[in-house]
This record gives structure tokens, C-alpha cells and sequence, in this order.
């Protein structure tokens, strides 16, 4: 427990935790006090000064100055008023105060406000300019030099919390500023868009470009009558006081029309939240802020920028009906009979089992209970998967059969707190920006430790501490030769297996095989790095293992997860902070949708179909018997098609014809079908296909839940109503429930959420009063609220409370013909969303990532004459797309890397993979390709535009570096001291 | 076999039926607010009549024009003086003591009560009445107030 110190503010005497720091203490206390440059998150950067107090009579700044025993401390003296001023004095030398046809003027701007507070009326030094153009170059934000007060906050975040080592200020040009690299436009910059510098922005120097003479009520004026204005008010010289009152004024008419709604990413499964900022239909800009739990002020380029698809003129904005070869629009009334016909027609003739549902990992959560709802009491089908089917489901398996709960064991704190990180087949900077920014925080600041196995040398692997470079699909075999290396050397926590893990003998049979000369000659890592690997475990105060697709997209998809919690679970990594198993989960609501029991086997709340209770309690409750026999999976609902069982589907929200693997075939059966429904905002290639396409209105037009990657259950309003006729799903699921004659009666959806709470035990205490806001809760969820970030501390979830160690064996990968010589890694690129679908519509992200390329090694280029630009076409036993190379060495040897963002009959990545998966979940193994490839036309342009942040190089250093201002020649120190901050 | 189809049979409604619907929402909007209206239409009415509206109407169009060319009147040096003046006036007005400012204003309302009752008698004032005046204590008080008021203006016109 920390100590109490007493000290004397303005004369009041306080008792005050040790080690607190003033301005934290003044501003917990609701004592106004001015600060520029201080957040919470950023801590002191001492760039700005008018924080400064009087501290036994000398200046400190309350920002960096801890408080200490018997401190005498003013905050308002004439010594600290002065220095505050003066302080302030400096900023406005650099700062035009025309707040009212400012597009910042949104009462929440530092500046204006710290002035205000500060009572500024005049100033001493006259405002001046930089002498620097404004950069207008990238898509999404601009630099205004003339307004920066050179604060720094921008480079801190940058440098030290988005880690991405683009920002500086040149301290030592005659008048700063702040430079993108070594001087280079934004554009051409290695910054990757993330916009983390124009949200904690204190003024109006970086802003979202969406900004710009939208904001205010008067800031589309042109600057040929902006200029005068600005002139008059200078050449009239009212003092700040009515420059303040009148942008007040302004600001307060303007709050009337901007509507901010908070929301949560509808992207990756990080699950970061933010506010909205609507004008009409208009998105702003996008406002993350500190109370945000999972991602505070930071998200990525997708989530700050990514959301033109929301009004795009391509979205659904009608129900469509199939009639010869063309949709023809229809009414609600229309489509929803004709499914309700004809779905209860082949219901009828058929039963349940001839009819299958596809539910969405994009969808919300009391959408995807509907779905299964659907499925499971109006057509009495188990036949329910979801999307996850393709990713997730062997992470989900692999942690079932050893510790228990499928989700990620701690949240994303507990990564950032671990001793050493092991992502695995995973690339977090670009799958999930922001998770990888804690990760690349910790290490840059704490020096945690870092390794990376992968087939591709991505940014994280770059950073690493240890990369490694296993054959594709042998993960199993070096995890488990660790593990095995690790018990040899006595390294592992007997203490913990003893009291925690089960079947621990028959394991440490099962490891014999896998002895480091084995691993060596299987997966072709030296020995050394595995004892390395082991040695890092050894040492680390805690390890956290991520992994993703690299993974989980191989036959031995699930028995690899599964010997990852077998490893974590004898170096006792469960149950602790800063370790245990993280499965990166891909979309918004993986975890969500299978938590809802949009599985064939499982019923909402995780809740196993086989459980006799469990189902009896679903069947009063919808008033049906519920079969416990699974239902077919995605993939076995294909295969249904194909022989004539499945008669028809209903599928919500994914892009199936380009989303499974083995595309012309998914085609072909989907044109199979009798009678097919589509759901989604798009007319997708798989709506093209469908009978009748009912349209859907994306996250940001409906109230619901998301549960990210840590099992975070969150809360998203709607934003805007929906577009034309969309609907939201769990609306239109209800209605056709409706025409089935089922009447269920949800006004909103929180009375979704509590009928699922009512059922699951692991959601009992789950509801939409607790979610208000920004608050969120991490299942398992007791009744009175209570959850549990961290999982394990006291049992496994197991009838015994014990872990088992899993004793399943290793799945070599897929042989191929001779002629496909090179092996084929697919994925995710940061600017696009999985398909592409709802990226593609973004000029900007258009414009920065226009095509899908395939990276191809220097070895291999040379081997084969492929240049940058050139024309390839890669062809595998299933089919062939054709696209153009880029030479790079985040790809070695016969390794090929083609991003998955296409929509595109030409290049289309599944159009390549094969119809082979994980033996215990079916997920197909993508990431099991081989083609060969031919040079079609060496000579062609760079499908990887210039502007790209890939070619760029980064810029690192510790923060802004105060120091370097503080040594200029023309700087007078206003504090006392200055001393470089411990501010992490 | 279902074909994939991308075709989307436009348009969904003619002409006639679209303009029907959006004037289905409009007349649903107007019997909503029907008081209003019918009173914005008088209103617009009688400023049509008087040609305001047409106007106004043109003064919108220009709205970027005129603005230009009223913000380049207000830069001419007459007019920032004037803004400024009124500004110091206003400065020097918040200066002053709201209860001596009442007084002032209280006593100027007799005064002008009383001279507008003299004006009316139509007497003539002569020399000796003046210095008999000069007794009174009512006038006595603006004697000494006037002389105060004078010193003081010279103050200030010193520095």
C-alpha cells in the first residue's frame, strides 16, 4: 500500500496518496487548473508550461511534480498565475485565435479553453507565422504548421503509444515544427493513417479532412472572405474575452446540429469504441476518447476513416426478388411472404434438416441469437454455423478440450503486462492495429519481450526479439518440442500441474516423439532458437501466446491451438496476469456469434446441445423440441447441397462465394440451391446467387452488442437511421418469424439481451443498464454483475475445476503435385477488411491500397525474372487468378503472400485454395496452397502505389524530446528545473 | 440452377409514382404542422406583397458578394475606428457606478420636468434673479456637480 503524504493546497491541508502526481491530484479533486499537453494516457511532455505552481516558492510544472510531504503548494499565486500566463503567452505566438470560423471550435479545444481558463485578455507577443505550407497531401488529415503549438502530444502518440515512429518536431529549424519522417509530405510518409495525432490534437493544427468546413456554422466560407473576416476581427482587436464569448456562442449553436453517438468498431475483434460525429447523414469524424476500455484515444486507419460504406450508393435500400435474370425491387410485405412460403413450404415437405442458416460474425449479438432462434424454434433446424467457421473454430477447440472456455484467457492489459509475447501466424499490425500497438507500447517502454513465428516477415517479426521461421503448417511439432525441452531441463511448474492439470503423465508420453532433433528436421527451425524460445519462456514473468489464421487455417488447425494451451498450461501461464492464451479473433463479434449458439453443436451461452438440461430449458422457453443431434456445419451444408439434402438456405451477413475456400466450387453449389435467402448491405457476389436479397443496416444504424477478442460484451447506439428501406437484422429476422407465425414481440433489442441472459448462465448478469455508456462487461457474468476479465484464478471449466492437457497428435500438412512448387500465404493488409467489401468502398482506402498483388521473395525474382509490376498467374489444382507482383523481403525463398481484400473473379484469393480442413472443425486450411506460377508480362506498373507507408521508413526515437527545446539558445526556462519526465 | 445475377431492374417506380410518394411525405408532414403553415404562407404572402421577399431573395443569391463587399466596408479605416470607439465607449460605460448613473439620470428627468414647466410660464430671467437662484440648494447642487464634472474632464484630457 502506498503511503499518505500531507500537504497544503492554497492553503488547505490534503491528504494525498504517495507518488501521485499534482495536476492528477488537482484534477481528481475537480480543482481547475490549466494544462495543454497532459493526458492521462500520455502522461507529462512538458511541452506547453501553463500547468506551472507555486511549490515553496518556486515554479514546478503540476504535471510532472509528484506530491510530497509537507508541500506548500499555490496554484493560482501571483509567481504561478504569472508563469501560467507566460506560459500561454508563448502558445498564442504560434496560435491564431479564430475560434468562431474554426472547424475545431466544438468545446473541446485545449487551447481555447486553457486560454479561457486562464483569463488571457491580451497578449504580449504577437502571433506569427511558421513560414511553412500547410500539408494537404494524405486522404485523410492535414497539417496546419501556422496553428500548431508545437505541443508534441501528436508525436507522443505516435512515437510511444501507436508505435508506428512517424512523427517528430524538428527542434532545432529557427521556427519548429513537426516533421512526418525526415521531412517527407504525410503521404509519402511511413504513417499508416491510424489518425491517433488529429484526435489528441489540442487545437486545429491536425484535422480530419471529413472536418473541414463541415464542422462549423460558418467555416465553409471561402477563404477569399475568410481572410477580410479574420482581418477585421485582428484590425478591430476585441479582447479575447469576446473572442471567447462570441466562438462560445458559436459553439453552442453548432453542438444543436453535430450529433455524437458512441458506437463500437464494426472491424476487427480488438473491439475498440468511439464517438461518431454525425452532421445528417454526414460522418464528421470518428472521436475515440480515454473512457474508451479497450482502445483509450487510439484505432486504426479502418475504424478512424473507414466508413464510406455506410452511405455508399451501392448500398441495399430495398428488398429484391429473383424474376428470370434480374432482381426486381419489392416491399417488406413481398419478400417476407415469399420466404415464409416458400421456406415453410420445403419446412413441411422436408423437415428442419433440409434447410440451413448461416449467421454473421459482423452481426450483433441479439442478431446472431435471432438467427439461431430462427433456425432452432420456427424451422426446428440445428443446421446453424456461422462465419467463425472459417477462422476461429479450431482456437475455439484447442482451449474447449484443454482449459475449458473458448475466448482469450486475460484482456488485452494482461498482454501488454506480460513479461514475453509468442504471436503465432498472426499478424497483429494489420489484422488488429490496435492490440498490436500495446504490444509494440510495452516493448519499446517496459522492454518486454518479443518473438514471432510466421511464414512472413511483417512488421511485428521485424521488431521482434526472435523470429522464427518454421515449414508452413509445423507449428504443432516446435510448440510442442518446447514444451518437451522445457520439462527435460525441469523448467517447468510442477507446483501448478499438480494442483491445476490434468493427464499430465499420459502428456509427457505423448512428448517423446517431439525432441528438438525432431522439430529441427520437421519444421526447420534450428535447434538453437528453440532453446532460446524455451530459455525466454524460462525467464519471462509471465507469457501471453497470440496467435490467428497461420494457425487455426490448417488441417492441424485445432490440435495446434490445443498444444499451445498445453505448453502454456506446464509453464503455469494460465491464471495470472500477463499471461495465458490469446486466440486474436477476427472480426467484430467472433466471439459474440458463437457465444450466441449460431454453432450446430452449441446453444447460446455456450451452453453444449448434448446438455439435456441446457436444451430442455431452450425448448420451454420456445415452446419446441429441440433435436440434440448437431446440425451441419457451413461447410457440410455445402456438401448437403451438393447431394440434394439441403434444400435451402438463409444467410446472414457474409460473403460466403468468396469467404469459404475452393470459390468455383462454393459458386457452383450455391447455384444448386432451391431456394436461397441473402441478408447483408451490399449486393454481394453470394446475394447474386440468392432468391430474394433482404437488405441490412450495418453497425452503425442500430442499437446491439459486440463481444471482442477479450470477451467484452459492448454496447453500440445507432448512429443514423437506417438507409432507405434497410432494416437492422434483428428486425427483420423477427418479421420473418412473423410470417412463419411465430410472434416474438422485441421493441428493442435489450429485451434481447435479457432473454439471453435468462438462459445463459455465463450472461446471467448481463443487461443493457450495466453496458450504459461506455461501461462493458467481460463474461462469465455473475447475477449481480460481476465478471471476470481474467479467467482461471480459481478453476477450469471442467466439472473438476482441473485443466486437462490435450493429447492430440500432429497433422502434417497437405502433399501437392510436383508442378505446384511454391506455397502460398494469404491474409489480411491494415487498409482493407477481410474481403473487401465494405473497404472497397472508400475512396481513400481505394486510393492508398488499390489491388491485391503477390509479394514475391528477391530470391524468387531473380530465379524467375519477376520484376516489381510484372504480371503473374498463379494456378493451383482448383483454379487460377492472375495479378500483379511486388518484390519484397517480408517474403523469403518459395513463399508467395497474396492479400485477401478482392472481390474480383480475376484475383480472388480462394479462387485458389482447396476444400481440405482441420480434422476436428472443418475450418479449411487456406493457408495449405501451392501453385505454380507464370510469368505473363515482366514489364507493368507497381500495383503497390509509392505513396504506400510500406516503402517508407520510420523515424524512431523516445517521445518528442522536450530536451532538445529546452536547449535551444532563445528558450528561457519558465520552471524551476526542468527534469525529463518518468511518464510512462 | 440459380445464375449469379447482378442486374437490379430499374427503375423500381415511374416518375409518377416516385412524385406520388414524395408528395404522400410531404402532405403527411403538412397536416402535421398544418397551424404553422398556414401562417408562414400569410406571412410569406404579405412580404411577397411588399416586395421584400424578392429582396431578400436576391440578396441570398449574392449572399457571398454582399458579404465580401459589407466585410471590405468594415476594413475601411472610418468603420474600424468607429467599431473601436464603440467598443472603448462600451468599455468606459462599464466603468461607471450604476447608482450615480441612476442618480444622474433621475435628476436630469426633474430638471427637464421643471424647465418644461418654466418654458411654458414664459417668465424672463434677469440678473438678480440669477444670483437669487445661486442660494437655492437645489441649483447649487448642479453648480458644484458641473464644476466637479469639468475638473474632472480636464483630468482626464491631461494624460
Amino acid at each position: 500500500m502506498a503511503e499518505t503524504v500531507r500537504v497544503k493546497i492554497n492553503g488547505q491541508q490534503h491528504e494525498v496518496k504517495q507518488g501521485t502526481r499534482i495536476l492528477d491530484y488537482l484534477l481528481e479533486q475537480g480543482i481547475d487548473h490549466p494544462h495543454i499537453c497532459y493526458s492521462e494516457v500520455l502522461g507529462p511532455i512538458q511541452t506547453c508550461d501553463t500547468c506551472m505552481c507555486e511549490i515553496d516558492g518556486k515554479i514546478m510544472r503540476a504535471c510532472s511534480t509528484d506530491i510530497e510531504e509537507g508541500m506548500n503548494i499555490l496554484t493560482s499565486s501571483e509567481l504561478a498565475k504569472a508563469s501560467q500566463m507566460e506560459a500561454m503567452d508563448r502558445i498564442l505566438e504560434n496560435h491564431l485565435l479564430y475560434c468562431t470560423v474554426c472547424d475545431n471550435n466544438n468545446g473541446n479545444c485545449r487551447v481555447h479553453n486553457t486560454a479561457e481558463l486562464l483569463e488571457i485578455e491580451h497578449q504580449t507577443r504577437p502571433y506569427r507565422e511558421k513560414g511553412y505550407d500547410v500539408d494537404m497531401s494524405h486522404p485523410f488529415y492535414r497539417y496546419d504548421p501556422d496553428q500548431c503549438i508545437l505541443c508534441g502530444r501528436c508525436v507522443e502518440v505516435c512515437q510511444d503509444l501507436q508505435v508506428n515512429e512517424t512523427l517528430s518536431i524538428d527542434w532545432e529549424r529557427e521556427i519548429p515544427r513537426v516533421v512526418w519522417d525526415d521531412g517527407k509530405s504525410i503521404n509519402e510518409s511511413s504513417c499508416v493513417s491510424c489518425g491517433q495525432c488529429a484526435t489528441v490534437c489540442p487545437c486545429n493544427a491536425l484535422m480530419e479532412k471529413s472536418m473541414l468546413g463541415e464542422a462549423g456554422l460558418m467555416t465553409a466560407i471561402p477563404k477569399d472572405l475568410l481572410n477580410p473576416m479574420v482581418d477585421l476581427i485582428k484590425e478591430v482587436e476585441p479582447d479575447y474575452k469576446t473572442i471567447f464569448a462570441l466562438s462560445e456562442v458559436e459553439a453552442a449553436m453548432r453542438d444543436t446540429r453535430t450529433k455524437k453517438t458512441k458506437t463500437v468498431c464494426t472491424f476487427c475483434g480488438v473491439g475498440c469504441s468511439f464517438e461518431v460525429w454525425t452532421k445528417g447523414r454526414e460522418i464528421l469524424k470518428v472521436e475515440p476518447t480515454e473512457n474508451s476500455p479497450v482502445n483509450s484515444v487510439s484505432t486504426c486507419v479502418k475504424g478512424k476513416f473507414g466508413w464510406d460504406f455506410v452511405n455508399s450508393e451501392q448500398r441495399l435500400t430495398t428488398p429484391l426478388i429473383r424474376k428470370g435474370d434480374a432482381f426486381v425491387p419489392a416491399t417488406w410485405e413481398e419478400a417476407l411472404a415469399l420466404i415464409a412460403g416458400k421456406m415453410g413450404a420445403l419446412k413441411q415437405t422436408y423437415g428442419g434438416q433440409a434447410l440451413g442458416f448461416v449467421s454473421s460474425s459482423k452481426t450483433t449479438n441479439e442478431d446472431a441469437y435471432l438467427m439461431q432462434k430462427l433456425a432452432r424454434q420456427v424451422f426446428e433446424s440445428n443446421n446453424i454455423d456461422n462465419c467463425s467457421r472459417y477462422c476461429q473454430s479450431p482456437a475455439t477447440d484447442g482451449l474447449l478440450s484443454t482449459v475449458g472456455y473458448g475466448g482469450d484467457s486475460g484482456t488485452i492489459k494482461d498482454i501488454a503486462s506480460a513479461g514475453l509475447v509468442i504471436i503465432i501466424g498472426a499478424n497483429p499490425t494489420e489484422g488488429h492495429p490496435v492490440l498490436a500497438t500495446r504490444v509494440k507500447r510495452a516493448k519499446k517502454l517496459h522492454g518486454q519481450k518479443l518473438i514471432v513465428s510466421d511464414l512472413r516477415k511483417h512488421e511485428m517479426a521485424e521488431r521482434s526479439d526472435l523470429f522464427l521461421h518454421p515449414k508452413q503448417g509445423t507449428d504443432y511439432v516446435w510448440i510442442t518440442a518446447i514444451a518437451k525441452y522445457i520439462i527435460d531441463q525441469g523448467w517447468h511448474d510442477e507446483a501448478f500441474i499438480e494442483k491445476h492439470v490434468n493427464q499430465y503423465g499420459e502428456y509427457t508420453e505423448l512428448l517423446e516423439t517431439y525432441t528438438l532433433e525432431y522439430a529441427e528436421e520437421i519444421t526447420g527451425l534450428p535447434k538453437e532458437q528453440l532453446i532460446e524460445t524455451a530459455k525466454m519462456i524460462h525467464k519471462a514473468d509471465g507469457t501471453c501466446i497470440l496467435w490467428g489464421m497461420g494457425v487455426t487455417q490448417n488441417i492441424s488447425g485445432s490440435h495446434t491451438s490445443a498444444a499451445i494451451a498445453n505448453l502454456l498450461l506446464v509453464t503455469g501461464n494460465f491464471g495470472r496476469h500477463g499471461a495465458g492464451a490469446y486466440p486474436l479473433r477476427g472480426h467484430n463479434n467472433v466471439q459474440g456469434s458463437c457465444d450466441m449458439g449460431t454453432l450446430p453443436q452449441w446453444l447460446p451461452g455456450n451452453q453444449r446441445l448434448s446438455d439435456d438440461r441446457a436444451r430442455e430449458k431452450f425448448e420451454q422457453s420456445y415452446g419446441v423440441s429441440i433435436s440434440d443431434k448437431p446440425g451441419l456445419t457451413n461447410i457440410e451444408m455445402l456438401e448437403a447441397v451438393e447431394n440434394g439434402e439441403l434444400k435451402a438456405m438463409y444467410l446472414m451477413g457474409e460473403d460466403m462465394a468468396w469467404v469459404d475456400s475452393n470459390s468455383n466450387h462454393v459458386h457452383e453449389t450455391l447455384g444448386k440451391l432451391e431456394f436461397f435467402v441473402v441478408q447483408d448491405i451490399f449486393l454481394t457476389k453470394t446475394a447474386q446467387f440468392a432468391d430474394v436479397v433482404l437488405p441490412a443496416a450495418p453497425s452503425l444504424e442500430k442499437d446491439g452488442t459486440f463481444t471482442n477478442t477479450e470477451r467484452r460484451i459492448q454496447r453500440l447506439y445507432r448512429v443514423l437511421d437506417p438507409l432507405g428501406e434497410s432494416k437492422p437484422d434483428w428486425w427483420i429476422l423477427q418479421q420473418v418469424a412473423k410470417y412463419m407465425g411465430a410472434n416474438w414481440g422485441y421493441e428493442h433489442p435489450s429485451e434481447i439481451m435479457d432473454e439471453i441472459a435468462s438462459l445463459s448462465p455465463l450472461f446471467e448478469g448481463v443487461s443493457y443498464e450495466r453496458l450504459e455508456g461506455w461501461k462493458s462487461l467481460m463474461w462469465p457474468v455473475k447475477k449481480d454483475g460481476t465478471d471476470e476479465p481474467l479467467l482461471y484464478t480459481d478453476h477450469y471449466n471442467f466439472p473438476d475445476g482441473k485443466a486437462r492437457l490435450s493429447l492430440v497428435e500432429y497433422v502434417p500438412p497437405i502433399e501437392f503435385a510436383h508442378e505446384f512448387d511454391l506455397t502460398l500465404n494469404n491474409g489480411r493488409l491494415l487498409e482493407h477488411f477481410h474481403e473487401g467489401n465494405m473497404t472497397n468502398k472508400s475512396i481513400g482506402l481505394q486510393y492508398k491500397l488499390p489491388e491485391v498483388f503477390v509479394e514475391v521473395s528477391p530470391e524468387l525474382s531473380l530465379e524467375r525474372g519477376v520484376k516489381d509490376g510484372s504480371l503473374v498467374r498463379l494456378v493451383s489444382p482448383y483454379g487460377a487468378i492472375k495479378l500483379r507482383a511486388v518484390v519484397t523481403d517480408r517474403v523469403q525463398g518459395k513463399e508467395l503472400y497474396v492479400p485477401m481484400h478482392s472481390v474480383s473473379h480475376e484475383n480472388a484469393i480462394n479462387l485458389l485454395t482447396g476444400s481440405v480442413g482441420d480434422v476436428r472443425t472443418q475450418t479449411p486450411a487456406y493457408k495449405q496452397t501451392k501453385v505454380k506460377m507464370e510469368l505473363l508480362n515482366v514489364k507493368g506498373s507497381k500495383p503497390l502505389p509509392l505513396y504506400n507507408p510500406r516503402y517508407a521508413k520510420r523515424n524512431p526515437q523516445l517521445g518528442v524530446q522536450v530536451e532538445r527545446k529546452w536547449n535551444r539558445e532563445d528558450y528561457q526556462p519558465i520552471a524551476h528545473m526542468n527534469i525529463s519526465a518518468d511518464r510512462k | 440452377m440459380a445464375k449469379p445475377i447482378t442486374k437490379i431492374e430499374e427503375p423500381v417506380f415511374t416518375e409518377k409514382e416516385k412524385q406520388t410518394k414524395e408528395l404522400e411525405n410531404v402532405l403527411q408532414d403538412l397536416t402535421r404542422n398544418s397551424d404553422g403553415i398556414k401562417e408562414t404562407i400569410k406571412l410569406l404572402q404579405e412580404l411577397h406583397e411588399s416586395g421584400i421577399l424578392g429582396a431578400i431573395n436576391n440578396l441570398v443569391e449574392a449572399k457571398e458578394d454582399v458579404a465580401k463587399i459589407a466585410v471590405g466596408q468594415m476594413l475601411r479605416p472610418p468603420v474600424t475606428n468607429a467599431l473601436n470607439n464603440a467598443m472603448a465607449a462600451a468599455g468606459v460605460l462599464t466603468e461607471l457606478d450604476p447608482e450615480v448613473t441612476q442618480k444622474l439620470v433621475g435628476g436630469l428627468s426633474k430638471g427637464l420636468q421643471r424647465a418644461e414647466e418654466g418654458f411654458r410660464a414664459n417668465k424672463k430671467v434677469g440678473v438678480f434673479d440669477l444670483m437669487k437662484l445661486l442660494k437655492d440648494p437645489d441649483v447649487n447642487r448642479v453648480m458644484r456637480f458641473s464644476i466637479d464634472l469639468l475638473k474632472g474632464l480636464g483630468e482626464g484630457l491631461k494624460n
